[in-house]
């Protein structure tokens, strides 16, 4: 059995604001192995980026707290750690790229300077024309073209596509051994999102980082991921290799969204949407999370009274419902 | 970058135009002619008349308006009447450059103080030290500056006689004098302006610190220190030259107060003196060297911030 790059258990995170508390993410597992690539599907406010924010203790504190949990990253646990030391993994061990290109690279700051920061921070006894080298060689790695002159410019002079590239080269710029993408793809224009995404795995496959890919586009997942956690109100609700997910979903909530991803075969006239909105963070439903917005467990009392828990459903494949075995039933007749 | 410099400047003149019409309609056309003024209430229509003449007051408006304009643009500010034919020029402007001393003194220090302390008010937000920042700017904010320069002087001149009680001393005649002369109007103006500034650079560095790239450089594991007073600052530093330049120029133009306290002779004391004596020809001219230093200041900002912001000069 492998030793997971990293596993994460039991993760919960609030927010105590002034006047309410959220619960971002609770109780949270999961882990991944060398090289593997895991996605992470929610909407909005279901706790993905706060999840991964935590593990680098990227998250305000205050208001954030990280009320319980483990996060183990070879075997060490990053949690505790402080500032300086988590230092050293962050942009080293685990890099991250964020969703918006357009307002994570400093307004005021060259790009190439930028890039040779990341390097320099890690490697401050190295020469600054080595890092001046390693960054034009960075850039061209991820495809931006004349990388010698695009050292020298701001992030204003680049277009949304290209600096997501560039983020994306000071990610890998020190080859790190987990890439965390979040959204990468989100704010860019739908011609450009191909592109990114080819360039993300290209990196990836040069340097060979395991990588979470944090999305809402399930789409966008089967194409690149190996596992695929699916988030709700900052819970796990579904867990398990791309295929099965895909092929046999067994919760409820997973079977909404593959539902709500339009498809090319069936035309159908109007397009499912699930039922009510995402839940208000700082009042969730008791019980199952989901349960209002449920085709299933909307009445049932054990839906509303009982949170379940995440369980084995066979090959590696975990849910979190009451009631999977109708789920995987009703997946099979609505025939997704 | 030229074509923004013309620009602007181009601006400054523009602005500048307006000024000098304005202050030439506010002389001319309110009641009370220049004439009037500078006599009195009491004078004979004979003197009266002459003086006119003198001024050239009976020309139609619109020569006096042009000769005003060609005389500005030559740089010929006339003489003053009230002052014995002095050129106006030799009073105002060694004035204004006693003003711009104490304005400049004031704002070097406010800018020393501030900037150190609002940033670390913002990164060490709801600790102790910003709690302190925060009852030292809100204290500047309300206290007048009358009250405050009254204050220094009630205690570092008469009950602690360590300071003299205002007054000016030319900084070649004697160093030390002029320098002690200067601390208690520097204290005072630095002191409010530096609530005000301390709290500008609180407000920008917390928004500033809250955005995504800040994030980056955290993720890209910097140090807390580059990513504070570099990343950071760069960006919360571009509003604060602004804020910089436009207290300076209200304080050229608004030391009038403090300069009475102080018995400071620059431009403010000789605006407030040629009221009472009724030199109109001086305070004319006073009203538009303050307008001038004013665009001047907001020239030299802007140019400062195209340099610090990359993304001002091409847009």
């Amino acid at each position: 059995m492998q030793v997971p790059l990293l596993t994460v258990e039991n993760l919960s995170v609030r927010f105590n604001m002034p006047d309410q508390v959220i619960n971002a993410v609770n109780g949270v597992s999961f882990s991944l192995n060398t090289g593997e690539t895991l996605g992470i599907v929610g909407e909005s406010g279901s706790g993905k980026t706060v999840t991964v924010l935590s593990i680098l203790g990227l998250i305000p504190k205050p208001p954030g707290e990280i009320t319980g949990g483990r996060a183990l990253f070879e075997g060490q646990d990053l949690l505790p750690l402080s500032t300086e030391a988590l230092r050293s993994i962050r942009g080293q061990e685990i890099s991250m790229v964020f969703q918006d290109p357009m307002t994570s690279l400093n307004p005021v700051i060259k790009v190439g300077e930028q890039l040779r920061e990341a390097l320099w921070t890690h490697n401050p006894s190295d020469s600054r024309s080595n890092h001046r080298r390693r960054g034009v060689e960075l850039l061209d790695m991820v495809g931006i073209p004349q990388p010698e002159r695009r050292y020298n410019q701001f992030p204003h002079e680049y277009s949304g596509g290209m600096r997501q590239r560039a983020m994306i080269a000071m990610a890998m710029a020190n080859r790190p051994k987990l890439l965390i993408a979040d959204e990468p793809t989100t704010a860019l224009d739908v011609t450009i999102q191909a592109q990114v995404i080819e360039t993300l795995k290209a990196a990836r496959q040069e340097t060979g980082a395991a990588s979470i890919l944090i999305t809402h586009d399930l789409g966008l997942v089967s194409q690149i991921a190996d596992r695929v956690i699916v988030m709700y109100a900052g819970r796990i609700m579904e867990e398990g290799r791309i295929g099965d997910i895909f092929s046999r979903p067994r919760h409820p909530y997973t079977i909404s969204l593959l539902a709500s991803i339009p498809s090319i075969q069936q035309r159908r006239t109007k397009l499912y949407s699930i039922p009510g909105q995402p839940p208000d963070m700082a009042n969730v439903p008791p019980g199952c999370p989901f349960h209002p917005r449920c085709a299933i467990g909307g009445d049932r009392s054990a839906c509303r009274s009982d949170s379940p828990s995440l369980l084995d459903v066979g090959a590696g494949q975990r849910a979190a419902c009451h009631f999977t075995d109708e789920a995987a039933i009703w997946a099979r007749e609505r025939g997704t | 970058m030229t074509r923004y410099v013309a620009r602007r400047l181009l601006h400054g003149i523009l602005v500048m135009w307006i000024v000098s019409t304005a202050v030439f309609v506010i002389f001319r056309l309110v009641p009370g002619d220049p004439a009037a003024m500078t006599l009195g209430f009491d004078a004979s229509p004979e003197d009266y008349e002459a003086l006119r003449e003198e001024l050239g007051l009976n020309d139609p408006i619109h020569v006096q308006y042009l000769r005003w304009m060609g005389n500005l643009a030559r740089g010929d500010f006339g003489k003053s009447i009230t002052h014995g034919y002095a050129e106006v020029s030799s009073l105002v402007f060694p004035a204004l450059g006693r003003t711009l001393e104490l304005a400049a003194l004031s704002i070097l220090l406010a800018v020393i103080v501030a900037v150190p302390l609002g940033m670390i008010s913002a990164i060490r937000e709801g600790t102790w030290v910003d709690h302190i920042a925060r009852v030292f700017t809100t204290l500047g904010f309300s206290m007048p500056t009358y009250v405050m320069g009254i204050g220094l002087l009630i205690l570092l001149a008469e009950v602690f006689p360590l300071l003299p009680p205002g007054g000016y001393v030319p900084f070649g005649e004697d160093p030390v004098k002029h320098l002690s002369q200067l601390i208690m109007p520097v204290l005072t103006i630095a002191s409010v302006t530096a609530a005000r500034l301390t709290r500008f650079m609180r407000a920008g560095m917390l928004e500033v610190l809250s955005a995504d790239y800040v994030r980056t450089a955290r993720a890209k594991g910097l140090t807390e220190r580059r990513v504070n007073y570099w990343h950071a600052f760069r960006n919360a530093a571009i509003p604060l030259v602004t804020e910089v330049g436009v207290n300076f120029g209200l304080l050229v133009g608004g030391m009038v107060v403090i300069e009475q306290i102080f018995i400071w002779p620059g431009l403010g004391w000789l605006m407030i003196q040629s009221i009472l004596t009724r030199a109109f020809d001086v305070v004319q001219i006073a009203v538009l060297v303050s307008a001038a230093t004013f665009v001047i200041v907001n020239l030299l900002v802007d140019l400062t911030y195209s340099w610090l912001d990359p993304r001002i000069a091409r847009s």
